[in-house]
């Protein structure tokens, strides 16, 4: 009884809130301003609800009143000082049209590069809180919104999430408009071109899409454009949300997108006829279409020699293979197929696997989840304690399994490869993808062996030859063929080689190297 | 399980031979980790045997005398008793699962035991840990001795009880406590018996003849001094020279290249007289090793453990054909047939040195 009268409060509290009619309330901003400037003022004011960092600041500028209204922390104040308050302060023009004074302001006076006219309410809050300061004038309907947003933003780092041994040193930051720089610093071509929306019905981020004229696409862009405009969402803090709300796939566990914090590796691909997505308030880009291949590339592979970089390739791509397949492997050769071990070895395993208490699928996943428990705990802890976490794993856990019993020495070295091979992705989302599958092996492989494993397989290949990513097949230049890219997928062929953009993203401009080298 | 020794059981009754068959199952933990090095105290493996019909009803049986059951997989060798393979058609009854049963592996070894092939799986050797790896390798040493054959797979037996072609299989033998390559048994192919064994140099002359040397060591007699000649190479070509239903006869042309691996006399091997003269030596003492084999094996054995019968099989089919039924068999023109043997032989190198000094120095 208790519980039902506890639910009957609940679902009247939710009635209530639903009939609060202040919510809706102020959502609606398209009030046209008045002529008088305290009743346009106490507007802004109701709007923010008086808002602590709102700022108001009276002043009279010959016999005009004149307010300046910004949001602290979000404005260069400094800025506003000397280019709006000082010059309007020393102004000796005394004009008695108010609507003629703005215009003197416009023209004149305020010596900033971005300035417009805004007449709703609607533009001001806009203006407001993209960190712009208004200037209200008394006896007009119109108001000066000017572009004075600064504030603290992060510096440009190197990106902790993709360190390179050789390569530029810069990552991406928060802002958007450095973030923008950044590209047309490493592009200066007037076809590198940005499509801007606004995603976040509440938040209003600006997102950006990212395209060489005349090389990508146009049907790509058109389509990201398309699915970027579905975007319903309140908030977006992340290009994650972005990314898993257009992406092709929800269900495959493979990233349809590679996100990166590199402006070089982003630079890249728009050269190759893809397209960026940047969104302010993340250092992560999204890039697609992304193909297995792409996941699988370091944008180092083309900065060191051709030859060292496609050994470090085909590595990466052993690296795929061990880490997905070996645990799996050693479940399906220790309890179906014994024949297959070299007899020595089979001997040597039987040896320790003599004490062991549990099939060795028990043992695999009991260590393969131990092992992403200590990963997962590395890189939540603070970088200072993380060191412990190795020690801990690696010594303790380790080594007291195998004392005590619980695992069998080949078991620790299997899942310590594996590991080792899993860092070896240059992508974490891929990285992750892989990692989940590994686990799908595994079962199959307790249940039916090596059988078991290539059904897997197979089934995994069907789904990667159905994936598109916008519409550009995953396995592709594999599966299309297009033998034309071999030459820089799983080895990189020498630069002066690679004549031509990749077929896969169907470029407009096919040539990368227009003289002939031979 | 890694190896199978199959016996004559004890007791025969009715009309079924019965047989015995001791399998050695491995104790992994007796083994050890390399690491660990294995206690020593444990023993590596215990050998289980039980007498029945057939192979595959033994293993049922043995499987309610032990926690483990036998598994295939890992079997290394298979060794039979001289006993048994001498009895006609046993051979072929008791290989008949390890070539049939889908765990089995074509690459097991197959040694024929002088005396008991049980005891020979019991057995603690030296330098390996299981009697059967030991054997396993021991018979891989072939290339490094002219009296040793290449060794014998399930394969190769299925091959040779296919055909009715006489065939050879690696004799072992105890001596004391320790496992000797004694050489090899041959094995009359109609009815699939062992009808004897050639051992020792009259081995060396059958790989001579087959061309089955590939290294090894011949000892010559060079002027009243023994010199031990390294075999670098072996050919040997095979003619039919005449062939009539009542005599066949083949030439074989054996070229010899050789070095010198050990003098106990003194020569100087830079003159070519010096070397003319071992090169004769050796042709003597290699002929003499032929000779003595084909002796062996044409009238005292009377089965073609040569396989002559290949040469005219593949080059003088029709004639083949003909004489096919009584070549080593009913008729048996084989021991009728005469083999010529010409050598050639040739020093290629006399060792790092070019001189050695006279008994006592100078």
């Amino acid at each position: 009884m208790k519980e039902r009268g506890d639910k009957m409060v609940r679902r009247s509290f939710f009635r209530r809130n639903k009939k609060n009619p202040s919510s809706n309330q102020k959502e609606n901003f398209t009030i046209k301003l008045g002529n008088d400037l305290e009743k346009n003022l106490s507007n802004v004011k109701n709007m923010l609800d008086d808002a602590e960092d709102l700022i108001i600041r009276h002043f009279t500028s010959g016999s005009h009143k004149l307010a300046i209204v910004c949001l602290e922390g979000l404005v260069d104040k400094e800025f506003v000082q000397t280019h709006v308050i000082r010059n309007l302060q020393e102004t000796n023009d005394d004009l008695s049209d108010p609507a003629q004074t703005l215009d003197v302001f416009f023209q004149k006076m305020i010596s900033l590069t971005s300035i417009k006219y805004a007449q709703s309410l609607d533009d001001i809050s806009y203006g407001l809180l993209s960190g712009n300061t208004v200037l209200y004038l008394n006896g007009i309907d119109q108001v000066l919104i000017l572009g004075t947003s600064g504030g603290k933003t992060r510096e440009i780092q190197e990106p902790v999430s993709e360190s390179l041994i050789r390569g530029p040193r810069d990552g991406f930051v928060e802002d958007i408009q450095t973030n923008i720089s950044l590209l047309r610093r490493y592009i200066r071509d007037p076809n590198l071109r940005f499509k801007s929306h606004e995603i976040g019905r509440r938040s209003k981020q600006k997102l950006v899409v990212a395209f060489m004229d005349g090389i990508t696409d146009q049907d790509l862009v058109k389509e990201v454009n398309r699915r970027l405009e579905t975007i319903d969402i309140d908030f977006a803090p992340e290009s994650g949300f972005v990314e898993q709300w257009i992406e092709d796939s929800f269900l495959s566990p493979f990233p349809q997108f590679m996100n990166t914090e590199r402006p070089d590796k982003v630079s890249a691909a728009l050269m190759q006829g893809k397209i960026a997505i940047l969104l302010n308030g993340t250092p992560f880009v999204l890039t697609a279409p992304t193909t297995l291949g792409d996941t699988l590339q370091s944008p180092e592979d083309y900065y060191e020699r051709w030859s060292v970089s496609s050994l470090i390739r085909i590595l990466r791509y052993l690296g795929v293979f061990i880490s997905m397949f070996l645990p799996a492997f050693y479940i399906a050769l220790v309890s179906y197929h014994q024949g297959m071990i070299p007899t020595k070895l089979a001997f040597s395993i039987a040896a320790t696997r003599e004490g062991v208490p549990f099939p060795s699928f028990v043992e695999a996943v009991l260590m393969g989840i131990t092992m992403e428990l200590l990963r997962e705990a590395g890189a939540r802890l603070p970088q200072s304690i993380g060191q412990t976490i190795g020690i801990v794993g690696g010594l303790v856990i380790g080594d007291a399994a195998v004392r005590a019993g619980i695992v069998s020495p080949i078991m620790v070295i299997v899942v310590a490869l594996t590991a080792i091979s899993s860092f070896t992705y240059p992508a974490y989302s891929v990285a992750i993808a892989f990692r989940m599958l590994r686990f799908a092996f595994m079962i199959a492989a307790a249940l039916l062996g090596l059988y078991g494993i290539i059904l897997l397989y197979i089934a995994i290949m069907i789904h990667i030859a159905n994936l598109k990513s916008i519409g550009v097949p995953y396995s592709a230049p594999f599966s299309p063929t297009f033998i034309d890219d071999w030459k820089d997928l799983v080895i990189r062929a020498p630069i002066t080689l690679l004549k031509n953009r990749p077929v896969t993203t169907q470029t407009r401009d096919k040539v990368r190297i227009k003289k002939e080298n031979s | 399980m890694v190896g199978s020794g199959i016996d004559l059981a004890e007791e025969q009754e009715g009309d079924h031979t019965k047989i015995t068959l001791t399998n050695q199952f491995v104790i992994p933990a007796g083994l050890g980790t390399p690491s660990e090095g294995g206690g020593a105290d444990q023993k590596t493996f215990t050998n289980l045997s039980a007498s029945g019909n057939s192979v595959f009803d033994i293993n049922r049986k043995m499987a309610k005398l032990t926690n483990r059951t036998p598994f295939y997989q890992h079997l290394k060798m298979i060794v039979l008793a001289e006993e048994m393979v001498k009895k006609p058609y046993l051979l072929e009854d008791v290989m008949d699962l390890f070539i049939r049963d889908q765990e089995m592996r074509r690459g097991v070894h197959v040694v024929i035991a002088e005396g008991e092939a049980r005891k020979i799986l019991d057995i603690e050797p030296k330098l390996e840990k299981l009697p059967m790896l030991y054997i396993e390798s021991m018979l891989k040493n072939s290339y490094k001795n002219a009296e040793i054959i290449e060794e014998i797979h399930v394969d190769d037996i299925h091959l040779y009880l296919l055909d009715k072609k006489s065939y050879i299989i690696p004799l072992i033998t105890m001596e004391g406590n320790k496992i000797a390559y004694k050489g090899v048994a041959v094995f009359q192919g109609e009815e699939d018996r062992m009808v004897g064994s050639l051992v020792g140099d009259e081995l060396v002359g059958l790989n001579l003849v087959t061309g089955k040397v590939k290294e090894g060591s011949i000892e010559a007699e060079v002027e009243g001094k023994l010199m031990t000649l390294e075999i670098l190479d072996a050919s040997r070509k095979i003619k039919v020279k005449s062939k009539s239903k009542e005599k066949v006869v083949f030439s074989v042309d054996i070229k010899i290249a050789a070095s010198i691996a050990e003098t106990f006399g003194s020569e100087d091997f830079t003159k070519d007289r010096t070397l003319k003269i071992i090169e004769k030596a050796l042709k003597e003492k290699i002929h003499k090793i032929v000779n003595q084999a084909i002796v062996k094996v044409k009238d005292d054995l009377k089965v073609d453990a040569f396989r002559l019968s290949s040469e005219l099989y593949q080059k003088h089919y029709p004639f083949w054909e003909e004489i096919e039924e009584d070549w080593d068999r009913g008729e048996n023109i084989f021991s009728k047939s005469e083999i010529e043997v010409k050598v050639q032989t040739e020093i290629k190198n006399a060792g790092v040195t070019n001189r050695t000094e006279k008994e006592g120095g100078k």
